[in-house]
């Protein structure tokens, strides 16, 4: 082995002895990755530090084609992949890594399997089999060097003891999810004018009756009636839902972030009483209600029919360090137009650019804007007008329609 | 947990904001990009860990007791009915030397190459037509790649320095 002046060899180092950072991971210079800064940070003392072990529960090489499949030149490629990664995950120490898949499996038009369903061309009759089945170039590989034991780098989190309280939260009509906004959308008109209503569900999976407040943070919701804190008991294995009022107050188009806190700790004798009402139970408006689930109105984007080729495509911007984001949208196209909306906070680092620091979108200077585009068959015509970067603010009164 | 099937941005926040750390006893993720970037996303996660968990102390009400319990979201207004105000647009050429430093940025070693079209950057089965308002994008196969591999065509529209995509604003098409 050879090793740079001060390095020590991966072997060296036990879990218990690895150094604050991993030692580096040698990787050619246009890969380079920098270390990110490090952050100082007051832990409260009731959050205890512990270890997660890192699993990687799916490793798999991407870019296997139908056709390439089968030839030696594909299955190489393939095997370079899992070259490539087995020295990374012995360097940064990850338990449980688990190369995907064993099995031939075509995945649309990439294939991921490590074993074949038939030789490649020339093989001869002392290939290596696993039941019906060839054995991978790659495969061999992932065997030779899972054989050898390297020592596991646990990170060290802190974290506050779990609660037995859990919180949900279920939209009512006219409220619906966004997924790539991490948030919920008010439609039509009603964020301007009357509220809409959604229900807190609250769960108690502790054995002991629990009692404490319910606190709402932020301005763009109420109880029900008004009030923004809720003394409660919670017996165990309850289900309790307590309706609230949701009104964004932006003049502009961006998220208004809201919090439920269960804070556990002494309440006034019952009845229930809403802080900032004055009266208790349903008289005070505040709706405390058990009742199962009415059903939820999502809304989800529509999806092809499982099997049915189309075209897809994907918009990215690259960034100046090399990055590559989306907003988790695979577009579809179609013959009439379509509107598409990403915010800014919704862009998320993507695979096949670059991972590197600093990893938010809004902390990196985009530099192109990028286009991926996955035809179902050739050739394909994908057409894209009015793009533009905006703001979106209310309208002055007379300017509504 | 659940694997992470996504490098390490809002999805990934959002569950770290809504506490389920604090519910696992190990870090679980997939990886799916080039090999040059494995430990780009390993180190990105371990960053994101840090970082999340350190603005979650900073959110975390003082003096709260022991078992408090959260849930974390956003509102957003209606979508309708909106005044647009242009923060930017791709009508700017970049220059040659955005162009140049795209053109040559560094590429893992399955990653198509890409070539100038205009002030395009391509692989070479794509041409872009500029239509009234936008782009027409052709594609004619798959692209060439070292050793066959099967990667997604692509156009690439550089920007002028000084382009920003400012928070709070959006990318509409």
């Amino acid at each position: 082995m050879v090793t740079q002046p001060g390095a020590r060899a991966a072997s060296e180092f036990s879990p218990r002895t690895l150094p604050a950072r991993p030692v580096a991971v040698p990787l050619p210079e246009p890969f380079a990755v920098a270390a990110a800064p490090e952050r100082s940070v007051a832990w409260p003392a009731d959050w205890p530090a512990r270890e997660l072990p890192v699993f990687l529960s799916e490793y798999g090489y991407g870019s296997l084609s139908k056709l390439a499949r089968h030839t030696r030149e594909g299955r190489e490629n393939q095997r370079k992949f899992f070259a490539g990664v087995a020295p990374q995950i012995r360097a940064l120490g990850i338990e449980g890594a688990m190369a995907f898949v064993l099995s031939p499996y075509l995945d649309d038009q990439q294939e991921f399997g490590l074993l074949m369903d038939a030789p490649l061309p020339g093989t001869d009759s002392q290939a290596e089999m696993w039941g019906n089945y060839w054995v991978t170039p790659a495969l061999a590989e992932v065997q030779a060097k899972g054989r050898e034991p390297f020592p596991a780098r646990r990170w060290t989190v802190r974290t506050p003891p779990p609660s037995t309280v859990a919180i949900d939260f279920v939209a009512g009509k006219g409220l619906g999810m966004a997924k790539n906004y991490a948030g919920y959308f008010l439609e039509g008109e009603h964020g301007r004018s009357i509220p809409v209503e959604g229900e807190l569900v609250m769960y108690q999976f502790g054995a002991e009756s629990v009692t404490g407040w319910l606190e709402l943070e932020g301005d763009a919701w109420t109880l029900a009636g008004g009030g923004r804190r809720l003394a409660l008991r919670l017996i165990p294995g309850e289900r309790r839902v307590i309706s609230v009022e949701v009104r964004p107050r932006e003049k502009r188009f961006v998220a208004s972030p809201v919090t439920a806190w269960f804070k556990p700790g002494p309440i006034p004798e019952e009845p229930v009483v809403a802080q900032g009402q004055g009266q208790s139970g349903e008289s005070s408006g505040v709706k405390v209600v058990t009742k199962e689930r009415q059903g939820a109105t999502y809304r989800e984007a529509p999806m092809p029919a499982a099997g049915q080729p189309v075209h897809v495509f994907e918009p990215y911007f690259r960034t100046e360090n090399g990055n590559l984001y989306d907003a988790g949208s695979r577009l579809v196209p179609t013959e009439a137009w379509q509107a598409y909306f990403q915010a800014a906070e919704n862009f998320g680092p993507a695979f096949f650019g670059r991972l590197q620091h600093p990893r938010r979108f809004l902390d990196n200077v985009p530099v192109s804007l990028v286009f991926h585009f996955h035809p179902a068959a050739f050739p394909a015509v994908f057409d894209v007008r009015s793009a533009q970067v905006a703001e979106y603010f209310e309208p002055e009164p007379a300017e509504r329609r | 947990m659940a694997p992470l099937g996504l490098p390490p941005g809002p999805y990934f926040e959002a569950l770290v904001r809504n506490d389920a750390l604090r519910y696992t006893e190990v870090f679980n993720y997939h990886f799916d990009g080039y090999d040059e970037e494995f430990t780009g996303l390993y180190r990105q996660f371990e960053e994101a860990v840090r970082t999340s968990l350190g603005e979650q102390v900073e959110s975390w009400p003082a003096g709260a007791p022991a078992g408090t319990a959260l849930w974390r979201s956003r509102f957003y207004p209606s979508a309708d009915g909106w005044s647009t105000v242009a923060r930017a647009n791709f009508e700017t050429p970049a220059g040659e030397a955005r162009m140049d430093m795209l053109h040559r940025r560094p590429r893992a070693r399955e990653e198509p190459p890409l070539e100038r079209s205009g002030r395009w950057l391509v692989t070479e089965v794509i041409s872009v037509e500029e239509i009234p308002g936008g782009w027409r994008f052709r594609v004619e196969g798959w692209p060439p790649t070292s050793g066959g591999a099967q990667r997604a065509p692509v156009a690439e529209l550089p920007l002028p320095v000084g382009w920003r995509m400012p928070a709070g604003s959006l990318l509409s098409l």
